[in-house]
């Protein structure tokens, strides 16, 4: 007889926390693919809807420093939920199921990804409890400033930066475990199929460049408790050198799925498979030379403005030689399946970043970054981005998941399929309109982020808010049918007795 | 072949020739007279404030601190961008 045995009590902590653990965390990998997905569902709802708000008020264009605290919140809220949690949550939803689906690789550590995953959470909450309004970039002085915090004070501003700090720690841990585990059970022999290639090496990035990020953040923290002293040149690089790859996590993810799912639903072989391997060095190498590109108006030095100059170029160059790839799959194919959901979703992803990507050359260009430099035109392309090959290519996958995992007890009905269609559709056209507005004001010189703006650029900031809220309504269109098939599934299992085959 | 695939090749290989032409026009403007540096009519010492003077052109204008340097810059000045179709009114206290 064992110690344990001998001195069982009629309640143990650790039974206690056994059953719970048991109850309550996912224990399979599907099932832990979606919990990371499902949550980056509902950060994006919110961060959603502080813009859809922040965007009421960007509809007076007289707006004076009484409510520059609500905007700014806002605004930093959506900033901070998209790069810190959304994108990295999307990125390790999609590794572990494109691991689990095409080469039946399996996470092994589930009880630690789940804790990791509530950690991550809890840290995200703690950072926005401030009421920070440091803008995502948390650049020195504002990033340091106490006024910029609106609940916090004195050191206790340190929370912030601790708390991503403990979100941004557990998505490495998280990520680098997704990859290990996805390996170490691995059965099949021979080449990785494309989609999980795609997938984990850039859930693996996460681990490469995370650490950058972390390590801004624990030296602000140290600025603020300690008053280490922080310089700001090298704070915002060592920022960038996460900052920059963490917007391609996604979408570099979804050319996976892209390149196995729409020679599928075109009914042919993928253009060119070699191309597809090969492209996925340049993408994973070049993601990491560019940030500088985003300090063209620091005192940067002009052989580090002409290596990303044209390491961006080199960069876009593989982004072309993926969509040709693609292009060419559908244009050689008889037909192309556009009555399945996810291969509407794929479609317009592939689409939307085409349309996203080709107007950002003007972007890294040395001469004439100023032009656009801080304008709405940024923000209109890389909102392109987002609304296209990042949310509508994870909604492909996140519906061919979801009918993976509950369609068999809980299909989607008619009305459901009629209605995620519409709302792909509706959001791809409104943003469209949103994206291409907010470009054309940019152009005209309108600045990013501010709350008072020259009255000539108001029929924009009306057009964008108004097409912003129609696309708020195609997001619902989606995901009222997607989280009703989890409610049906919930029922149907665990209420109604109905078992799966 | 499908239509789909034509319009993706289209707007891949249309986009990218209409950027080019963008790139190269926004080239063109910004090294033609209107948008080059010229001289300022605030750089010499005037002595008593000049009023309001018209300068009714786009220009890049840029603030020059004469001695000393300024904070987190290389080249002891500082530039301001003006972005395009701005206008940029100055006033200059002696």
């Amino acid at each position: 007889m064992s110690i344990k045995d001998s001195i069982r009590l009629p309640w143990s902590p650790a039974i206690k926390l056994q059953q719970l653990t048991g109850k309550y965390f996912s224990q399979t990998t599907l099932g832990t693919s979606i919990l990371f997905t499902a949550a980056g569902l509902v950060w994006l709802a919110v961060m959603g809807l502080a813009a859809l708000f922040f965007r009421l008020i960007l509809l007076n264009p007289y707006n004076t420093e009484a409510i520059a605290p609500i905007y700014y919140s806002l605004l930093t809220l959506h900033g901070y939920v998209a790069m810190y949690i959304l994108v990295p949550f999307l990125t390790i939803g999609i590794g572990m199921y494109a691991m689990y689906k095409e080469e039946g690789m399996e996470l092994t550590h589930f009880d630690l990804v789940n804790v990791l995953f509530w950690l991550a959470n809890l840290g995200m909450v703690i950072a926005l409890a401030g009421g920070p309004m440091t803008s995502w970039y948390i650049t020195p002085p504002l990033g340091l400033l106490q006024t910029t915090f609106n609940f916090y004070s004195g050191p206790a501003i340190a929370l912030t930066y601790i708390g991503l700090f403990i979100t941004e720690a557990c998505i490495t841990a998280v990520a680098g475990i997704t990859v290990f585990d996805g390996i170490r059970t691995r059965r099949n022999k021979g080449k990785l199929s494309i989609f999980p290639t795609y997938a984990l090496t850039f859930t693996a990035m996460i681990v490469f460049t995370t650490p950058f990020l972390m390590a801004t953040l624990m030296w602000y923290t140290l600025g603020i408790l300690a008053h280490v002293y922080v310089n700001p040149t090298v704070a915002f690089l060592l920022f960038w050198m996460w900052g920059h790859p963490v917007v391609y996590f996604v979408p570099f993810a979804v050319f996976g799925a892209l390149y196995a799912y729409i020679p599928k639903f075109a009914g042919r072989k993928l253009f060119s498979e070699k191309w597809a391997r090969w492209n996925l060095f340049l993408l994973f190498v070049f993601t990491m030379l560019v940030w500088a590109h985003h300090m063209l108006v620091w005192p940067l030095p002009v052989w580090i403005r002409g290596f990303v100059n044209a390491s961006t170029l080199l960069l876009a160059a593989g982004s072309g030689v993926t969509v040709l790839n693609l292009g060419l799959t559908i244009f050689l194919a008889k037909r192309y399946d556009f009555s399945d959901i996810r291969g509407l979703a794929y479609f317009l992803a592939l689409l939307g970043f085409i349309i996203a990507g080709i107007p950002a050359l003007i972007l890294p260009e040395n001469a004439l970054n100023p032009i656009v430099h801080n304008t709405y035109y940024v923000v209109g392309h890389f909102h392109l981005m987002i609304w296209t090959i990042i949310i509508l290519g994870s909604m492909g996958i996140i519906i061919d998941q979801f009918l993976n995992a509950f369609g068999r007890i809980a299909p989607l009905s008619n009305l459901s399929l009629k209605s995620i269609r519409a709302g792909l559709l509706l959001w791809f056209g409104s943003f469209l309109v949103v994206g291409f507005a907010m470009m054309a004001a940019g152009y005209q010189g309108l600045i990013r982020r501010e709350i008072a703006y020259p009255v000539e650029f108001l029929p924009y900031m009306q057009t964008m808010t108004i097409f912003a809220w129609l696309g708020g309504i195609g997001f619902v269109l989606m995901a009222v049918p997607a989280f009703s098939m989890v409610t049906r599934w919930l029922v149907m299992k665990y209420y109604s007795g109905v078992v799966e085959q | 072949m499908t239509k789909a695939g034509l319009a993706v090749l289209l707007i891949i290989f249309l986009g990218t020739a209409v950027m080019a032409a963008f790139i190269s026009y926004n080239l063109i403007a910004t090294s033609s007279p209107p948008f080059r540096a010229y001289p300022s009519p605030f750089s010499k010492y005037v002595g008593q404030p000049l009023g309001e003077v018209q300068v009714n052109q786009t220009a890049l204008a840029s603030l020059v601190v004469s001695q000393g340097k300024v904070n987190g810059t290389t080249n002891n000045g500082v530039i301001l961008y003006i972005p395009f179709n701005w206008t940029l009114n100055l006033t200059v206290y002696n």
